[in-house]
């Protein structure tokens, strides 16, 4: 739960908390820097940060040579010719000091492949300790530049809902060859109110850095060091790279740390190849950095052979736990020192580094979480040459830059920190940037495809919102979709414009990795429909504040299409009564929202959750939030419930029929249910007459809002009740 | 008799899939699942007939291919609602 958020400075609740003074509301948000003084100006802020460059005095024509020793030797000092002075650029990375929160801002602006893009990193501060709080991009920049200074200005994403999500940063422009100046971070609200400001001085021109270390099998003398593109021909210039060559271009310093180690062969066991779980077992033992955090710290291993055989070049074998921080590769194949060797070898290692980043093959961009189309024709580290659609593995080195995509560029430089660092999101979760480009209307729309988005109008004040979505072919020749069009599967995503403006994709609390089933849209089954639930996810509650929402909704198709749903309003009504007001109240916290996302659960720490939904129903009972607490209780009374203790001992809770008929009767039409389940035996179609009933009757029995919450979890609801319908 | 290795690559997810050479079973594997990280799923190395046709079927998804394999390498992979067979004179690269 975020307790005070970093772009104002302020406690959440303090955030939007009006006083009335004699009628009229103020709304308090006073200024702070790093969380806790007051906002500057900009021409303090900028007077700041270069007080705080280093002073470097400007560069003459003889350098750093003393004039008067000139003399001695028969030379004559040049009279001083006025020079235009050259400014260093403003990218790289900055890190503010100070408490109670630090930023480590990235400024992408003017340097090697510029993105336009600024993102941060923000940790907060307690006592002796540092923990990381959440992340901002700015997607859509305006920089201007003056003789003195950079400013650069735009509307941040953030993975916590931000009071001041306006950045501007100022950084003033140093002579080349002096230090950066300091970068200052002033967060504003939309409306254009001060919130905190960071004096961020600068670090590096480097927007990451990465702890690298590397280990090599006593089979294979001599690991990969670097190779010349110009050696053989290639679609970038001449320049002898190394794997953090290859990153340096990318942005990225991979700074060589930890202790080599020679690993014995021994390790691979009898076999005498590798199989995943033992470089894993390699990598615990020798990567001198490894911790199960996410860190930016990365292990490559010089292997000679895996288990797969000789085929398999190299391998991201870290996938169980805290995944990406290892790879591997194999010199039995790729060992060598001819050029087409030491190419592959470059190529392979960089290629390898970047699943660590959380990059996808480009061929498989479609299979991240959320998803982007797919870019089989990149030339770029993450694809295989050979698969090269435009002319092979030739084609493909003769047009190769040696570099990553543009998109991949902006990942590894930009996204959210637990979507790339190593030890992170699970491999492919959030390995794909959002696109804001995708949101936005084709020009031409040829994927044979409809989205529809529906939903009530309006929902009360805390009531689970939920959405319908149906897709359906309009080209009836066939569309192959994932079968089930669900946000938790990844294969839906569902943008949510909040009345503030900010706008978020929703994120489930919980993915399902798996691939889905695929279904053809044609004349027999010419649509599929889905409800989603989409109020509560790993940002919190997506529908927080009372006011008119936007969403807009898409799928990428098979062939790569983006489809995109109409743009639906929903409104959600302001508390009219008192009583309204206190019900709302005791629905929204982490716990509540987590306990609607599962349809309840007896675990300890949900326990507040649980109080709260009791106490709704004992204060409120006719309220229709009520009905929400009976519903989420009712399905978890129905279940069995098991929770492991400390000591590993196993507690089984039986299911209560009766509290769960008490609670649902009013909410669940469970007579309905039992009449449809009729004269069925087997589980599996017991649950899905209740679930097919529950969908088609919820709306007679309550308001529109709470149908659309059974409905889209009316799976799991009958999972749970089928056992009262016996 | 000849060697065959066959590299079962994109598509699977927790599939079963069968390897049968002249009608006869030779190999079967379930939970099959795509390593998205080297885009393998899962590998055969079999001793099979010259010039048989091969059959492979995915009875999880009720998808079935035969191709007359002349090739030390077989590549399959599932694309959309199709399996798909790509025999090869080279050994299949992943990385």
């Amino acid at each position: 739960m975020v307790d005070i958020d970093p772009t104002t400075g302020l406690a959440e609740p303090e955030l939007h908390a009006e006083h009335e003074e004699g009628g009229v509301a103020l709304e308090v948000m006073p200024p702070h820097e790093n969380g806790a003084s007051a906002a500057v100006d900009e021409e303090t802020a900028v007077a700041i940060a270069s007080a705080l460059a280093p002073t470097i005095d400007e560069p003459t024509e003889t350098g750093d040579i003393d004039v008067s020793t000139l003399s001695g030797l028969g030379i004559h000092p040049l009279p001083k010719i006025p020079l235009p002075l050259v400014k260093r650029r403003v990218a790289g990375r900055y890190r503010s000091a100070g408490a109670p929160f630090q930023v480590e801002l990235r400024v992408d602006v003017d340097g090697p492949r510029p993105t336009m893009r600024v993102s941060a990193d923000y940790y907060s501060i307690s006592g002796g300790t540092i923990n990381y709080f959440g992340s901002m991009r700015v997607d859509a920049v305006s920089v201007a530049v003056s003789p003195t200074v950079v400013t650069i200005t735009g509307l941040g994403v953030y993975t916590w809902s931000a009071g001041a999500p306006r950045v501007k940063i100022t950084i003033p422009r140093m002579p080349i060859f002096s230090r950066g100046g300091a970068a200052t971070l002033q967060h504003l609200t939309l409306a254009g109110t001060p919130g905190a400001t960071y004096i961020c001085k600068f670090v590096s021109p480097f927007l990451r850095s990465v702890l690298f270390e590397q280990d090599r099998q006593d089979t294979v003398p001599a690991p990969f060091v670097s190779y010349n593109t110009g050696s053989l021909p290639s679609g970038g210039p001449a320049r002898t790279l190394s794997v953090a060559g290859a990153y340096a271009e990318a942005g990225v310093e991979m700074q060589t740390a930890g202790v080599t180690d020679v690993v014995n062969t021994t390790e691979t066991g009898a076999n005498g190849t590798w199989s995943d779980a033992e470089l894993h077992a390699a990598m615990v033992r020798h990567f001198s950095l490894w911790r199960d955090i996410p860190q930016w710290a990365v292990w490559l291993f010089h292997a000679q052979l895996h288990d797969l055989g000789p085929g398999l070049y190299g391998i991201m074998f870290d996938q169980v736990g805290r995944q990406r921080q290892g790879a591997a590769v194999f010199y039995q194949s790729l060992a060598g020192t001819t050029a087409d060797q030491q190419r592959l070898q470059l190529y392979t290692t960089t290629h390898e580094i970047g699943h660590c980043f959380n990059l996808l093959h480009s061929w498989q961009k479609s299979l991240a979480i959320p998803p982007l189309p797919d870019r089989p024709n990149a030339l770029s580290w993450m694809n295989y040459p050979w698969r090269y659609p435009l002319g092979g593995a030739g084609a493909f080195w003769n047009a190769f830059p040696f570099q990553f995509d543009d998109q991949e560029l902006i990942h590894i430089r930009h996204a959210f920190r637990d979507a790339v660092v190593m030890g992170g999101n699970p491999f492919r979760v959030g390995s794909a940037l959002e696109d804001p480009e995708g949101w936005r209307d084709p020009i031409e729309d040829n994927s044979g495809l409809k989205l529809e988005l529906r939903a009530p109008r309006s929902f009360t004040f805390g009531s689970p919102v939920s959405v319908d979505l149906e897709l359906s072919a309009t080209d009836m020749r066939g569309r192959r979709v994932p079968q089930r069009l669900r946000p938790r599967n990844g294969n839906v995503e569902i943008a949510i414009r909040q009345p503030a403006g900010r706008v978020l994709v929703y994120k489930p609390l919980l993915h399902q990795c798996a691939v889905d089933d695929m279904v053809i849209l044609d004349v027999d089954t010419p649509g599929i429909s889905e409800t989603a639930f989409v109020h509560y996810g790993q940002d919190g509650f997506y529908f927080d504040t009372p006011g008119l929402y936007r969403l807009r909704a898409r799928i990428i198709a098979a062939d790569g299409s983006i489809v995109l749903s109409n743009l639906l309003e929903v409104r959600v009504q302001s508390p009219v009564t008192r009583e309204d007001d206190e019900a709302a109240d005791l629905m929204f916290g982490d716990e509540q929202g987590t306990l609607m996302y599962l349809m309840g659960s007896d675990f300890d720490q949900l326990q507040a959750g649980n109080e709260a939904f009791s106490d709704l129903q004992s204060r409120f009972p006719a309220h229709p939030l009520a009905a929400v607490a009976r519903l989420v209780q009712g399905v978890n009374a129905a279940r069995e419930f098991k929770q492991v203790g400390a000591d590993n001992s196993v507690t089984v809770r039986q299911p209560n029929p009766e509290e769960a008929d008490k609670l649902l009767k009013g909410v669940v039409d469970l007579a309905a249910a039992r009449r449809a389940v009729g004269k069925k035996k087997d589980l599996e179609s017991i649950r899905k007459a209740v679930a097919t009933e529950l969908r088609d009757t919820a709306r007679a029995k309550v308001d529109p809002d709470l149908a659309a919450y059974i409905k889209a979890r009316r799976r799991e609801i009958a999972v749970e009740v089928s056992g009262a319908t016996e | 008799m000849r060697p065959l290795q066959i590299d079962f690559e994109d598509g699977f997810s927790g599939d079963t899939v069968v390897i049968r050479v002249d009608g006869r079973e030779l190999w079967r594997e379930d939970d099959v699942t795509t390593n998205l990280a080297v885009s393998v799923a899962t590998i055969a190395r079999l001793e099979v007939p010259a010039g048989m046709e091969v059959e492979v079927s995915v009875p999880t998804r009720q998808l079935t291919a035969t191709e007359r394999v002349e090739t030390p390498y077989l590549e399959v992979e599932i694309v959309g609602d199709k399996l798909v067979l790509r025999p090869s004179r080279e050994l299949p690269r992943h990385l």
